[in-house]
C-alpha cells in the first residue's frame, strides 16, 4: 500500500458487508467524508461469495489468526490531551463462526479410467496451461496426505451411511485446524488440497450410471465458477431491497435471476408449490375443490386488512389454527403455512398474514414467484453499494483494521487507529459486531445460525429448464427452527455446468452441529443410494454467530455505531428499514440513497470559456437510460425531449449574479429558465429572487465569482435532474431551507463539497405524455453559489 | 437519427497516478487539468466513436479512485468489453503491475480465454522528460502476452489519446470473430428491475 490515507473523514464505516456498505454508500452519497475498510482482502464480509479456493482458505482464516497485528502506537504522538486510547480484539477466532467442516465426499480420480475422457482432459489442461501459467499448479497433484485423509473420510461417509459420529466429525475438524495454513497471496492461484489415486477405497457415489461422472479434481479444476455465500439471501421482487436498487441506481451494477418454483414436500414427495394463478390452475397436484379454495384463501390474504372479521378471533392465535379454521384440505394449508407465508407453527396469525401478503404482492412483478436471486452471490450485493460510495469520493481500504478508537473526555469518539498504525479522526464510527468488542455491545439474545453448503449433480427435481428453488421446510420437533433450502442451477453463475449449489440455514440451537443439525433435510433431498436423487460432492457445515436487538454498548460513545451480521433470514427486507433507520438518526433530513445524476446527463461547462452543453451533442445516440419517467411514453417521445434539452441547453440563456449574499437567509438566487410548456401554463413559484425569464433570448457568458462554487442544474421532465460541480465549492454551513406549496417542487439542497441531493417533496402532478412537439417542460439553471432550492 | 450506437463498456485500469482520469477527460472533453482528481458523482463517460462506418457509444467507467488501495471489485469489471490497461512510462512500478492488472481484470470480469480478450495498453505520459520504460520493451511485453496493440499517449499534449481509445474498438472487431461464448460469460436475458410492466398486475389473483 503505498500511499498513505487522508487523515481526516466524516465517517470510518469497519466491514464491508450488506448493511456497512448501504450506510457507507449512503453517507458518502449525501457527501460525507468516507473510509470504509475492511480487515479481509475481499469485500463482504459475513455476506461474501467464494469460489470453491476462496472457501477452502476461508475455512482455514475463520478458525485460525487473519495476520493483522497491532501497531506500535506511540500514545504522545497520536493522542491529543485528555484523549484515550481503547483497542479493540483484531482477532477472529471463533467469534463469529465455529463448527467449521468441509469435505469431499467424491474421490480424486476416476475408478473407471475413461481412455477418451483423460485424452480429452490432458488437452484442455495443455491449453490452460498455455493460457495461463499461474494455473498449472492446480492441476498437479500435491501428494497431501492431509487431503488424502479427507478424501478417504469422504469415501468412508459415502460406504458407511451416516454412522458417523459425533467425535468423527470433530476429528476431522482438528485435523483441519491445525494444519498449517499455506502462503496465499491475493492474486495469485491458491494451492489446493488434492490426493492421489491412492484413495482407493471406492465410492459408492460415483458408480457410472450417471450421465456424468464427477470427481473431486474435476470439481477443483472448475473452481472459478463457483460462487458460494457465506449468507444466501433473496430479494422480494417488491421488497424494499428492490425499490432501493431501483431509486438509487444501484441496480445497474447487478443482475438477477427470478427463483422459478417454490417446493415442499407433501406425503414424503417433493412438489411444486402452486402460487400464481397460472400455477394454481396448471397444477396436477391440487384437485378442482383445493383450486378454489386457495385462490379463495389467497385472495383474502392479498388484502386482508379490509377483511378483518374474518382473522380478529384469531388475530394473536398461531396462523396455524386460524388456516385449521378455514376448512381447507391439509394439502391447502401446508402450501400456505410453509411455502408461502413460511411460517413457523407458533406464528401469530397477524404475523402470517402479514408473510402471506408480503409474498403475494411480490408474485409475478419479475416472475412466477416472489423472489429475485442476484447473480454470482448474494456477494455481489455490498459491493454494488460499494462502488457507490466509491464513486462519491468514498475511499476503500481493504486488509485493513482498526486497532484502537480514541476516544475524547466527554466519551465521544474522535477518530481511530487502523492497523498501520496512522491516525484517522471521524465523527461516526460504524463497525460490523465482529469488529466490536463485547462491551461495546448489548443485544436481546446471542443466537446462531447453522448453515450447509453442497453442491450436487443434479436438481431434488429436475425438469428440462434449470430451475432455482427455494424449499421451506417445516421443523420435523417443535416447529419453530425450520431449514431454508435454496437449490441454485448454473444459469445462477454460481457453479458450474451440470452441477447445483445448494444452501441450507436453519436456526441454531445448543451446542448441536450443523451436520447433524441439517442431517434429516440431506437425508430427505440427497440420498447416494438412491439414483433418483442428487449425489453430495461437496458439502460444507458451520455455524455462524449473530444478535438479536444488537445496540452499542452501554457507555459505548454515541457516535459509534454497531451493526448486526446477517441472521436466519432469508430475504433483505430487514438490511433495509436497518440501515434506512440508522442513516436517518445520523442524517436527519438527508435523503436515503436518492437517484444519481445520470452521468448522460452531465454537461460539462469549462468556468472561463461558458461552452454549455459541450459534450451534449455527441450524445443524441443515446440509449434510454431515462427510466425515471412517469407513464409509458414511447422512445419516440423521448427522444424527442431529449433532443429538445439538449437544444435549451445550447441555447440557454444564462444568467449569473456575481453578487450572491452568502449570509442573507433570502439569498437572491438568479436563474434563468426556459419554460416550454404549451400544455400547461405554470407559473414558477420560488420564494427570494429568482428571476425568471421565459423568452429565452439573453445570452449571458458564465463567469464565476472567485471562490464561489459553480453548480449546473439541469431539470427535464419530472423527475429527472441532473447537477454537476463546476467549479470546487468552498466549505460552508448547509443553506436554509424554505418551501413553497404548489406545482411540483425539487429541493435541491447543496452543501459542503461537493455535496449535493435532490428530492421531490411533492409528486409531480400527473400529466399527459408530452406531445411530439416542442412542448416538454425543460429548465435549465445556472447558479452561483448556494442554490437553496428552486421549484417548477 | 443515424442507426443507434452500440454501446461500449470500456474500462480503464493501472496503477493509481498513471493518468487514467486524464486520459479518460481527454479522450472526451479534450481537456486536461493537472490537478484532476476523480470527479465526484461521476460512473462512466461517453463517448461516440465512428470505426469502419460503425457506431459505437464508448462508455468509459472511472475507477472512482478504489484502485488506490487494489480494491476494485466485480461491479467495475463486469460486462467490460474491452480493457485499456494503463502504465506511465516514468514510473517502472506501473508498467511492471500491467500483468496483475490483466489478471485481476480477467478474474473478476469472470474472463475464461485471457488471449482472446481485447485489451490495449497504454503508455502515457510520454510528455515527461525522465522517460524510465522503453517503448521496445513495452513492444514486446505486450506481444508476449497475447500481442495486445500498444500506444504511446500524452493526456496532456494529447499525443495518440484518440488513437488509443479508438484502437480499443478496433482490437474489438478484430477478436470479434474469435470472441465466443468461451471468453465472456454468457448468461441470457437476466430480470430488468426496472421492467414497469408487470405481468400481474395485483400481485396474486
Amino acid at each position: 500500500m503505498a500511499d498513505d490515507l487522508p487523515s481526516d473523514f466524516d465517517v470510518v464505516v469497519l466491514g464491508t458487508g450488506l448493511p456497512e456498505s448501504i450506510l457507507a454508500a449512503a453517507l458518502s452519497r449525501v457527501g460525507q467524508k468516507v473510509l470504509h475498510i475492511d480487515r479481509n482482502e475481499y469485500y463482504s464480509g459475513q455476506w461474501a461469495s467464494f469460489n470453491l479456493e476462496n472457501i477452502t482458505k476461508w475455512t482455514k482464516e475463520a478458525m485460525g489468526e487473519l495476520g493483522l497485528e497491532h501497531p506500535t502506537i506511540e500514545e504522545d504522538v497520536l493522542l491529543q490531551p485528555g484523549e484515550t486510547l481503547s483497542r479493540l480484539d483484531l482477532s477472529v477466532k471463533g467469534k463469529t463462526y465455529f463448527n467449521i467442516a468441509s469435505e469431499y465426499h467424491v474421490s480424486n480420480e476416476e475408478e473407471v479410467l475413461d481412455k477418451t475422457d483423460i485424452a480429452k482432459e490432458c488437452r484442455s489442461d495443455d491449453k490452460m496451461d498455455k493460457l495461463n501459467p499461474d494455473q498449472v499448479e492446480e492441476n498437479k497433484d500435491d501428494n497431501d496426505s492431509e487431503s488424502n485423509k479427507d478424501t478417504l473420510e469422504a469415501s468412508e461417509e459415502a460406504q458407511s451411511e451416516e454412522t458417523k459420529s459425533n467425535t468423527e466429525t470433530e476429528a476431522i475438524l482438528e485435523d483441519k485446524e491445525t494444519k498449517p495454513m499455506s502462503e496465499h497471496k491475493t492474486d495469485e492461484t491458491f494451492k489446493k488440497p488434492s490426493s492421489s489415486e491412492d484413495s482407493v477405497v471406492k465410492a459408492e457415489v460415483t458408480e457410472s450410471k450417471k450421465p456424468e461422472t464427477w470427481t473431486a479434481s474435476k470439481l477443483k479444476k472448475d473452481w472459478r465458477r463457483f460462487n458460494l455465500d457465506l449468507a444466501p439471501r433473496l430479494l422480494y421482487c417488491a421488497g424494499s431491497m428492490v425499490e432501493l436498487l431501483i431509486s438509487s441506481d444501484i441496480a445497474k451494477y447487478c443482475e438477477f435471476r427470478t427463483v422459478t418454483r417454490v417446493l415442499t414436500f407433501l406425503n414424503d414427495k417433493l412438489e411444486k408449490v402452486p402460487c400464481s394463478r397460472a400455477d394454481v390452475f396448471s397444477s396436477k397436484d391440487v384437485s378442482m375443490l383445493e383450486k378454489r379454495m386457495l385462490m379463495k384463501l389467497l385472495t383474502f390474504c392479498a388484502d386482508y386488512t379490509n377483511h378483518e372479521h374474518q382473522y380478529q378471533d384469531f388475530a394473536d392465535k398461531p396462523f396455524k389454527e386460524f388456516l385449521k379454521s378455514q376448512k381447507l384440505t391439509n394439502n391447502i394449508c401446508h402450501y400456505v403455512q410453509h411455502s408461502i407465508a413460511m411460517a413457523t407453527d407458533t406464528m401469530t396469525t397477524m404475523e402470517g398474514l402479514a408473510r402471506t401478503k408480503k409474498f403475494l404482492h411480490s408474485l409475478g412483478r419479475y416472475g412466477n414467484t416472489a423472489f429475485l436471486w442476484p447473480l454470482y452471490g448474494s456477494g455481489e450485493l455490498p459491493q454494488s453499494f460499494c462502488r457507490m460510495c466509491a464513486v462519491f469520493g468514498g475511499v476503500y481500504c481493504l486488509r485493513t483494521a482498526v486497532s484502537a478508537v480514541i476516544c475524547g473526555a466527554d466519551n465521544k469518539c474522535k477518530g481511530v487507529v487502523l492497523t498501520n498504525g496512522q491516525r484517522i479522526n471521524c465523527r461516526y464510527v460504524i463497525m460490523e459486531s465482529s469488529y466490536a468488542d463485547a462491551e461495546d455491545m448489548t443485544y436481546r439474545a446471542k443466537r446462531h445460525v447453522n448453515r450447509g453448503i453442497f453442491i450436487t449433480d443434479r436438481s431434488v427435481l429436475p425438469t428440462e429448464d434449470q430451475q432455482l428453488s427455494l424449499m421451506f421446510l417445516p421443523d420435523p420437533d417443535n416447529g419453530v427452527r425450520p431449514t431454508a433450502v435454496l437449490e441454485l442451477p448454473p444459469s445462477s453463475m454460481t457453479c458450474p455446468q451440470g452441477l447445483h449449489a445448494v444452501h441450507m440455514t436453519r436456526p441454531g440451537t445448543g451446542d448441536v452441529h450443523p451436520r447433524e443439525d441439517l442431517k434429516i433435510v440431506k437425508e430427505k433431498l440427497f440420498d447416494p443410494a438412491d439414483d433418483d436423487k442428487p449425489n453430495i460432492l461437496w458439502s460444507m457445515y458451520f455455524s455462524q454467530t449473530y444478535y438479536e436487538d444488537l445496540k452499542r454498548g452501554e457507555s459505548t460513545p454515541d457516535n459509534i455505531i454497531v451493526l448486526p451480521g446477517p441472521g436466519p433470514e432469508i430475504d433483505l427486507n430487514d438490511v433495509v428499514t436497518q440501515t434506512r433507520q440508522i442513516f436517518v438518526d445520523i442524517m436527519p433530513g438527508e435523503e436515503f440513497l436518492p437517484r444519481p445524476p445520470n452521468p448522460e446527463d452531465i454537461i460539462y461547462v469549462d468556468e472561463n470559456e461558458a461552452t454549455v452543453g459541450e459534450n451534449k451533442q455527441s450524445e443524441f445516440a443515446g440509449e434510454e437510460s431515462e427510466t425515471n419517467k412517469t407513464g409509458d411514453q414511447s422512445e419516440g417521445v423521448k427522444d424527442t425531449e431529449e433532443v429538445t434539452a439538449i437544444q435549451s441547453d445550447e441555447s440557454t440563456p444564462i444568467k449569473t449574479d456575481s453578487t450572491v449574499d452568502q449570509s442573507d437567509e433570502s439569498t437572491p438566487i438568479k436563474t434563468d429558465s426556459t419554460v416550454d410548456q404549451s400544455d400547461e401554463s405554470s407559473t414558477i413559484t420560488a420564494d427570494s429572487a429568482v428571476d425568471q425569464s421565459n423568452d429565452g433570448e439573453n445570452k449571458q457568458d458564465i463567469s464565476s465569482e472567485a471562490g464561489l462554487p459553480l453548480y449546473l442544474v439541469s431539470v427535464r421532465d419530472p423527475p429527472t435532474l441532473s447537477v454537476s460541480v463546476l467549479t470546487p465549492p468552498t466549505p460552508r454551513p448547509p443553506p436554509p431551507l424554505t418551501l413553497s406549496a404548489g406545482l411540483p417542487l425539487y429541493l435541491v439542497s447543496v452543501r459542503d463539497p461537493p455535496t449535493l441531493s435532490v428530492s421531490v417533496l411533492t409528486p409531480p402532478t400527473p400529466r399527459p405524455p408530452p406531445p411530439l412537439t416542442l412542448s416538454v417542460s425543460v429548465l435549465t439553471l445556472v447558479v452561483f453559489g448556494r442554490l437553496d432550492f428552486l421549484c417548477i | 437519427m443515424a442507426a443507434k450506437a452500440k454501446l461500449l463498456k470500456v474500462v480503464l485500469l493501472g496503477d493509481g497516478g498513471v493518468g487514467k482520469s486524464s486520459l479518460m477527460n481527454r479522450f472526451v472533453s479534450n481537456k486536461f487539468d493537472a490537478q484532476s482528481f476523480h470527479t465526484i458523482g461521476v460512473e462512466f463517460l461517453n463517448k461516440d466513436v465512428e470505426v469502419d462506418n460503425e457506431l459505437y457509444k464508448m462508455q468509459i467507467w472511472d475507477t472512482a479512485g478504489q484502485e488506490r488501495f487494489k480494491s476494485l471489485r466485480t461491479p467495475f469489471y463486469r460486462g467490460a468489453d474491452c480493457c485499456l490497461l494503463t502504465f506511465a512510462v516514468d514510473d517502472v512500478q506501473s508498467y511492471r503491475n500491467l500483468g496483475m492488472w490483466r489478471k485481476e481484470f480477467l478474474y473478476y470480469a469472470d474472463i475464461k480465454e485471457g488471449d482472446s480478450f481485447p485489451f490495449v495498453i497504454i503508455g502515457n505520459k510520454v510528455d515527461v522528460e525522465n522517460r524510465v520504460v522503453g517503448s521496445e520493451e513495452a513492444q514486446e511485453w505486450c506481444h508476449a502476452n497475447g500481442r495486445m496493440p500498444y500506444f504511446e499517449t500524452s493526456a496532456k499534449d494529447s499525443t495518440n489519446v484518440n488513437d488509443a481509445f479508438r484502437a480499443a474498438v478496433k482490437r474489438l472487431k478484430e477478436l470479434e470473430d474469435v470472441i465466443d461464448s468461451n471468453t465472456k460469460p454468457s448468461h441470457g436475458p437476466t430480470v430488468d428491475l426496472k421492467r414497469k410492466d408487470k405481468l400481474q398486475s395485483s400481485g396474486c389473483c
